[in-house]
């Protein structure tokens, strides 16, 4: 009895002492979380995902990098001009932009007081720079835009104006966020050798070398030398590379990343379930570019009719956006500049007529094309559902679904007569400077385009549309693309931040614009 | 005192272990460099031009001699690889011809992430498969057929398919382990566990069913063995004969299904790397392979030659050490 009572004695104070041991471990942790939580405030950091990343950091040459919605550029480089929601131009690192007669100059009026992130002035001198160095850069992206630009002329600390040889109506686009070329760098770093590994721009965040892992996590952090820092919402930004379509919506879902752009429509009720937020807008214009125009079969415009014709177009979009999915023949949808509601049954889906074509270019066997496609926004199944549509003429099309590199390298090349695409809808002046007008592989330029272009560039407001609908049918008439809907954009983002929306102004959100939702 | 067995006898002559090393060593020099200068010769003839890469399609002919006279691409082909291969020698894989980054630092940030996934698969298989195999000899009946059956389902599933199965239910559903990503092992442990956990269960299923299959059958072989029956006539204890005895004379063909099965998880990094968005060397041959970085392609190479002439090298130090005919022969 005597051992037994000293024993439950020694348990009950063994037990008194566990108690106040873990007592005092949960006050002391609460004292301390108190304490760092008083110490240091927790941290906003937006976590990106990203499909790739770039080869450089040179705005010129990689185009303002529309991968991870453009986080690598945009974040690093204010642009001249920013494209807000209503797709109009507000200012950026230029306060105003006004067009000469005949729109063929653009006086351009900078801010004053802005440092690029190497303490540099931005000055009229350097964005001249700046420009020479866009059109001179091996592998920039600009030739075309930059192609009437005759002379610069910098007035001033602060102002400058381009001439150019043509009018250049859609000029400011060129100089906002969704291009590199209003993307002014450092006049420094143009003179130095760094600028395809550092960012050197004027933008709200500076690349944190230190803890950035090429190709894998780049790591932003503000920029000291901003000249608008209330405008700065994220203590950090981070770009991760995921590859993988689905990883990067997994990564979504179980909170990893805060938003992935360009996700696949076919998503969305997953998403909606998950609780992310769901932005979308008809912007993608699906079909496949005809490249190889000069040779084969393909250089028969017959034989092009022909495919054109093989098209459902309305179960193609209803494959391609469900719902959402508007069918149409041209490389427009109702309510764009050049899209003409009387072609619009130009290529109506006729499998006879498309046969009886091909028997009329002397191809009543068919026979075998190739194309090139990637597994992104749904192209690798409008390239398998066109291969069907072929099969059912006698046509066969090999679609080759390549990676992103691969893609973007060869889809104007001449490996693959044709391409498929999935192009973000525009004016006809947007649509020739990126696509249209571009020499291929096979087709080095387009005399009757370049004329008809030319018409819209020096078209007054009053026949402008009439221009637009010429380009139109020109390359509807002579199937340089075959195209078959307008489908929706759609981007996810956590709910946690706000500002990820996508508008018909501004299709492509701009990541300086996310925040912390309030 | 018994001499260990890397030291040399009093006349000089070294251990058979040390010699067994040592054979092993000096054949995979030649190895190592044959492998090299083949791969070599193999990646300069895949298509592709790093040149279009970096300018794109728009450039002229005159940019795309320039890139390439920058990257030194236009100098003979024999010149080319003895420059690469002297610079190699020092220890200087050269720098990516995509964006300039020395090929060694490359590489050396993804190990981490590789090596973690790798060995601790090869643990895992070992751990399991062993353990089951045995279990399944021993056993035999409902046991064995449920095993075999469990080892044929482990075979029959192709790893990508059970990644996003394993991401939908334990990431998704019921948030246990995070859905990509890589923790380094540095920055917290308990961290690094976690994103472990999956990728790793991914690549261990088809390996621990190869290993079972392995030790239950070689095991089941040496239990039936003359040698096994006068143990047990002598009263040696059942434990110590499945231990000491039975497992150790059955070791031989799992420490090679072991090496194997290592090699296939180095492989299979690529899949369950871009499943799991973890940044290991199988995304990087991916995307070097993409982009035609004939530069970081080689070093990749090298990394991978190295690490399976290792793999081998300690597999046939434990065929020597768990078989005394090896290491004297």
């Amino acid at each position: 009895m005597k051992f037994l009572r000293s024993s439950t004695r020694r348990r009950s104070s063994r037990n008194s002492l566990r108690v106040v041991i873990a007592g005092a471990i949960v006050a002391g942790s609460m004292v301390v979380s108190a304490s760092s939580s008083l110490a240091a405030p927790k941290k906003k950091i937006l976590n990106v995902a990203s499909l790739g990343f770039p080869a450089t950091f040179d705005p010129a040459v990689n185009g303002g990098d529309y991968r991870g919605l453009g986080a690598f550029t945009s974040l690093a480089y204010d642009p001249l001009f920013v494209k807000t929601l209503q797709g109009t131009y507000a200012p950026g690192l230029a306060t105003k932009g006004e067009f000469g007669p005949q729109n063929k100059s653009l006086k351009i009026t900078l801010r004053s007081g802005v440092k690029f992130s190497d303490g540099s002035a931005l000055t009229a001198a350097g964005v001249k720079a700046w420009f020479l160095h866009a059109q001179s850069v091996p592998g920039n992206t600009f030739q075309q835009t930059l192609k009437p630009l005759t002379s610069i002329k910098v007035e001033g600390q602060l102002g400058l104006t381009l001439n150019f040889s043509d009018p250049v109506p859609g000029f400011l686009d060129d100089l906002s966020q969704g291009s590199g070329l209003g993307m002014v760098a450092s006049p420094k770093a143009i003179k130095g050798t760094k600028m395809a590994t550092a960012p050197s721009g004027a933008g709200q965040y500076i690349l944190d070398k230190k803890n950035t892992v090429s190709q894998i996590t780049y790591v932003y952090i503000p920029n000291p030398n901003y000249w608008n820092k209330s405008a700065i919402h994220w203590d950090k930004v981070v770009v991760k590379v995921i590859t993988d379509s689905t990883a990067q919506f997994n990564a979504l879902v179980a909170g990893q990343v805060d938003v992935a752009g360009f996700a696949g429509v076919g998503n969305v009720d997953a998403a909606k379930a998950a609780g992310l937020k769901v932005s979308s807008t008809t912007n993608l214009l699906m079909g496949i570019a005809i490249n190889g125009r000069t040779t084969g079969p393909l250089s028969n415009v017959l034989v092009r009719r022909a495919l054109a014709h093989a098209v459902d177009r309305k179960a193609m979009s209803k494959l391609l956006g469900g719902k959402l999915g508007v069918a149409t023949n041209q490389f427009a949808v109702p309510g764009d500049d050049s899209y003409d509601p009387a072609i619009k049954d130009l290529y109506a889906y006729n499998p006879k007529k498309a046969k009886e074509l091909l028997v009329k270019a002397g191809y009543p066997n068919g026979f075998k094309f190739t194309g090139l496609s990637i597994a992104i926004a749904g192209q690798d199944v409008e390239a398998r559902a066109f291969a069907s549509y072929l099969a059912a003429i006698g046509v066969t099309f090999e679609p080759t679904i390549a990676d992103i590199p691969t893609y973007l390298t060869q889809r104007f090349g001449n490996v693959h007569p044709t391409t498929t695409l999935s192009w973000g809808r525009g004016t006809v002046i947007q649509m020739y400077d990126n696509l249209w007008g571009l020499p291929t592989g096979y087709v080095s330029s387009d005399a009757k385009l370049a004329k008809l272009f030319k018409q819209v560039l020096y078209a007054t407001p009053k026949n402008y549309s009439a221009a637009a609908k010429k380009v139109q049918n020109y390359i509807m008439d002579q199937v340089h693309f075959i195209m078959w809907s307008g489908v929706p954009q759609v981007g996810f983002s956590s709910p946690k931040i706000s500002g990820a929306e996508m508008t018909k102004g501004r299709p492509i959100p701009y990541i300086i614009d996310f925040m912390p939702s309030k | 005192m018994t001499r260990t067995k890397c030291e040399t006898d009093t006349r000089g002559n070294f251990s058979p272990m040390l010699k067994l090393v040592m054979r092993r060593l000096l054949f995979s020099v030649p190895l190592f460099f044959f492998v090299c200068s083949t791969s070599y010769v193999l990646i300069a003839l895949i298509p592709g031009s790093i040149a279009q890469t970096i300018l794109g399609i728009n450039a002229t002919a005159e940019e795309y001699e320039a890139v390439n006279r920058s990257l030194g691409l236009d100098r003979p082909f024999l010149e080319r690889y003895l420059n690469w291969f002297s610079n190699a020698l020092q220890g200087d894989l050269g720098n990516s011809l995509y964006n300039s980054e020395p090929v060694s630092q490359l590489i050396n940030q993804r190990l981490e992430a590789t090596f973690s996934i790798i060995i601790s698969c090869t643990l895992v298989c070992l751990v399991f498969g062993v353990t089951f195999g045995v279990i399944s000899a021993l056993r035999g009946g409902l046991i064995d057929r449920l095993l075999d059956g469990i080892s044929a389902l482990g075979l029959a599933v192709p790893n990508f398919f059970l990644g996003v199965i394993l991401v939908q239910l334990f990431a998704l559903r019921f948030s246990v382990f995070p859905a990509i990503g890589y923790v380094s092992l540095g920055e917290s442990v308990s961290g690094w566990f976690h994103s472990m956990v999956l990728p790793v269960v991914t690549l261990s299923v088809s390996g621990i069913a190869v290993v079972t299959k392995q030790t239950r059958d070689a095991m089941r072989d040496v239990l039936g063995r003359p040698f096994i029956r006068t143990l047990q006539s002598n009263g040696v204890p059942q434990r110590s004969i499945i231990f000491k005895h039975a497992l150790r004379n059955a070791a031989i063909p799992v420490v090679t299904v072991i090496g194997l099965v290592f090699v296939g998880i180095l492989s299979g990094t690529v899949l369950v790397e871009g499943v799991f968005a973890v940044p290991g060397l199988g995304g990087l041959a991916v995307s070097a392979a993409s982009t035609s970085d004939v530069t970081l392609i080689q070093g990749i190479v090298v990394y991978f030659t190295l690490i399976i002439i290792s793999v081998n090298l300690v597999v046939d130090v434990l065929y020597g050490f768990l078989n005394p005919k090896i290491r004297n022969s």
